[in-house]
């Protein structure tokens, strides 16, 4: 690492609702970062693809491509290339995974946890705040494991059509930087014992693009709350790329374009005259187009794919359960709908678009039922089970049966089981097409049920050997924790 | 958007009523007030660059950018490469700017360069400079002198033939004298432009502060460049399919866009073998006139 005088001035803010540390960072050693490396600045009449990489180091750790005739509105093609763990320093990848074990773990204000880390970044201005993260692709598919090949993501849009340029949301899905080969059960384990002690873990994120951001620490924490049931927490660094322009009609009242009102990032929009003034000349004298000092190095490796040796399978339960997991129109829709009131869903439940004269969400009323079951499963999972069984259950919303019944396959519950059990013990010609639906529903979660059981069994036999019981019966959080004691006198012996 | 590596500068107006940030946007802090007024490059109608000052027109307001705010001639290149980086990437602006022996910076791409097999750091050369535009001079006025020359012939003849009368005895005599006269007159208009072309290069290389500047030259496979070695990223050229053709003196290739040399490149910076390397590279990619 090049010895540099970093300059990093912090500022805790308050925006609306929003608490976040706006940071500065001049100076730095510019290890982490974001660089376009190729399209970038052609004839702006042609519309060449542009890539753009996460990088640490000299590693070119993410690629993500927006495609030949896109816009700010397209989705990007986006694939791992490197990791973290392959950057050539010590003292990078240490600083990487002290953050989270600092602010998490051991309750360090956030200005301090990050320190280290700041000094990393490239110059710019930077939010920080901490947040809650999904572990999952967006579509339903295990982080981790989700971006070996190149593809379109959804979500990954520099700007949602949906939810406009001016809305605040938390990029919370995420792209690993390890290789799905460093997963271990034996240190997700660790982690499941940990946040069953009561203890906090979380880790540390850089948004890319849209509603995405790059996990730098914390994968082994990620796949333990996913599967305790946990929230993931991550500091999340975003930085301040985009500006936010006065609206058509503002900018007509005075006779000229748009111009700019605040500078923004997702999480949150600065009013230019909340930002200190200082900040705000850096800004302005800071270039957009300035390279790391690895930049041909980091060209070269941009289009690599990433190499694994192994291909270790993620236990399947870790799959299943992200499939559970919020998808990004799920979010979508929870940020196109404020509030949803149980009359307004009463009357959507009664083929209604309208409640007490207004448009509950849309005046298409499938859009409206695709709409409001988004921002259910976001923001209430009962309320999501109860209100998608009303419409199974309404025969004269058959329009909708197939679209609902195929979102409830999607999904691994209990609640679900039971409901799809006793919709076919009806018999009920009604639902004639969809038996096969529920049939292949029940047969997989029995399936999954008899997995978990076997993996239980498995597990307690293990502990009975280890610490010579007999018959032992434990349920999933006394088990994990007896394991935590029999690894530890293990150690100790 | 090209040079846009380049750092942002900061520089005060006349009387520093204003103080101006130029980066990837054009800011404009009032005196006494603490918000900038924020303008994105498309807002901008015109630019234009004189002896003294930049002035640009934004939004119905002209702004003056004095030279003299700025520190030094490397942040007033700076300054320039800014802005016609912005430019490059708005090419609705209305640039004017006096003539150069660089390239202006609005004609550059920025991207991947390509393979450089070509690269070298060198200054501009006022004699070199001047005599390749003495032999651009000859190879662009040659078919204008040689009117100059029949015009004088025949006038110094007709001249002779209503002086001395008897053409038919003393043709002989009058011919020399009118090949000779015409040649004098030739010499005469072409010592006329060349020192005013001499003068016009030499006065142009005493206030272009770019000329007695570094340079880094570059010949790729995606184009060519010469710009200031302090401003030199290598991710910016001229891709090949912006010029029409090149010339090639004694002393320097030069590459013409739209009938204007745009691109000098001094032969002495390179041994004999790779000038003729390069000729051949150009070639592959221009006609030679």
């Amino acid at each position: 690492m090049r010895i540099t005088m970093s300059l990093i001035n912090t500022y805790h803010m308050t925006v609306g609702s929003r608490e976040f540390l706006l940071v500065d960072v001049s100076k730095s050693h510019d290890v982490i970062g974001t660089t376009v490396v190729s399209g970038a600045s052609m004839n702006p009449m042609e519309h060449s693809p542009v890539t753009e990489i996460l990088y640490c180091g000299k590693e070119a750790v993410i690629n993500m491509t927006r495609p030949a005739k896109g816009n700010e509105f397209s989705d990007k093609l986006v694939n791992q290339i490197s990791t973290t763990t392959a950057v050539n320093d010590e003292n990078i990848k240490t600083i990487l995974s002290s953050v989270g074990d600092s602010y998490f773990t051991y309750q360090q204000s956030m200005t301090k946890a990050l320190h280290p880390f700041l000094e990393l970044l490239s110059e710019g201005i930077y939010v920080c705040h901490d947040s809650k993260m999904i572990p999952s692709n967006g579509g339903g598919e295990f982080f981790w494991s989700a971006y070996m090949h190149r593809r379109e993501v959804p979500g990954t849009a520099a700007h949602n059509r949906t939810m406009g340029r001016d809305s605040n949301f938390i990029p919370c899905f995420l792209i690993p930087t390890t290789s799905p080969v460093e997963f271990t059960e034996a240190k997700v384990r660790a982690q499941r014992e940990k946040i069953a002690a009561g203890k906090k873990v979380g880790g540390l994120a850089f948004h890319m693009s849209g509603m995405f951001s790059a996990l730098l620490d914390g994968h082994h924490s990620a796949t333990a709350c996913l599967l305790s049931d946990t929230e993931f927490r991550c500091i999340i660094v975003e930085p301040m790329r985009d500006m936010l322009y006065e609206t058509p009609e503002q900018a007509a009242a005075y006779g000229r374009e748009p111009r700019i009102i605040a500078l923004s990032c997702p999480y949150v929009k600065i009013p230019i005259g909340q930002i200190p003034p200082s900040m705000l000349e850096s800004f302005l004298l800071r270039r957009s187009g300035v390279k790391p000092r690895n930049f041909s190095e980091l060209r070269r490796k941009a289009f690599k794919t990433l190499r694994t040796v192994t291909r270790k399978p993620i236990p399947r339960e870790i799959l299943l359960k992200a499939e559970l997991l919020p998808d990004v129109s799920a979010i979508e829709s929870a940020h196109a709908v404020t509030e949803l009131t149980d009359e307004q869903l009463g009357a959507l439940l009664a083929g209604e678009i309208k409640y007490d004269d207004k448009i509950i969400i849309s005046q298409n009323y499938y859009n409206s039922i695709i709409t409001a079951c988004n921002y259910l499963q976001y923001e209430d999972f009962d309320r999501f089970f109860n209100f998608a069984c009303a419409i199974v259950e309404n025969p004269d919303l058959t329009a909708t049966h197939k679209y609902i019944i195929e979102r409830l396959c999607g999904l691994n519950n209990k609640k679900i089981h039971d409901f799809f059990v006793s919709v076919k013990e009806k018999d009920d010609p009604l639902y004639k097409d969809h038996i096969p639906s529920f049939e292949t529903y029940i047969r997989s979660y029995q399936k999954h049920l008899s997995d978990n059981l076997k993996d239980k069994n498995n597990r307690a036999q293990k502990l009975n050997q280890a610490m010579g019981i007999i018959g032992g019966e434990f349920s999933d959080s006394s088990l994990a924790q007896m394991e935590a004691i029999a690894r530890s006198s293990r150690g100790r012996g | 958007m090209a040079f846009e590596s380049l750092p942002g500068v900061k520089v005060s107006s006349y009387a520093a009523e204003q103080t101006f940030v130029i980066g990837d946007f054009f800011a404009v802090y009032q005196k006494g007030e603490e918000n900038p007024t924020i303008y994105r490059w498309t807002e901008v109608k015109s630019i234009t660059e004189n002896k003294i000052e930049f002035i640009i027109n934004v939004a119905g307001v002209v702004y003056k950018i004095p030279k003299t705010g700025l520190p030094d001639e490397k942040k007033l290149l700076n300054l320039r490469g800014v802005l016609e980086g912005a430019v490059s990437f708005n090419p609705k602006i209305e640039y004017s700017h006096q003539k150069r022996i660089l390239p202006p910076k609005y004609l550059y791409l920025s991207g991947d360069a390509g393979d450089t097999p070509y690269n070298v750091n060198g200054y501009y050369k006022e004699r070199e400079i001047n005599l390749s535009n003495v032999i651009l001079l000859n190879t662009r006025l040659g078919n204008i002198f040689k009117l100059i020359a029949a015009v004088a012939i025949t006038a110094v003849f007709i001249i002779l033939h209503f002086i001395w009368g008897d053409t038919a005895q003393n043709w002989f005599w009058f011919l020399p004298i009118s090949a000779f006269s015409g040649g004098i007159a030739v010499m005469l208009v072409y010592l006329v432009c060349a020192v005013i072309a001499n003068y016009h290069y030499a006065h142009l290389y005493k206030t272009d502060p770019a000329l007695s500047e570094e340079i880094t030259f570059t010949i790729s496979t995606a184009g060519f460049s010469a710009v200031e070695s302090h401003l030199f990223s290598g991710h910016e050229f001229i891709p090949w399919e912006e010029a029409n053709y090149f010339i090639e003196t004694n002393n320097v290739f030069i590459i013409y866009k739209h009938n204007k040399a745009v691109f000098w490149l001094p032969k002495r910076l390179f041994s004999k073998e790779v000038q003729t390397e390069i000729s051949g590279f150009i070639h592959e990619r221009l006609v030679q006139k």
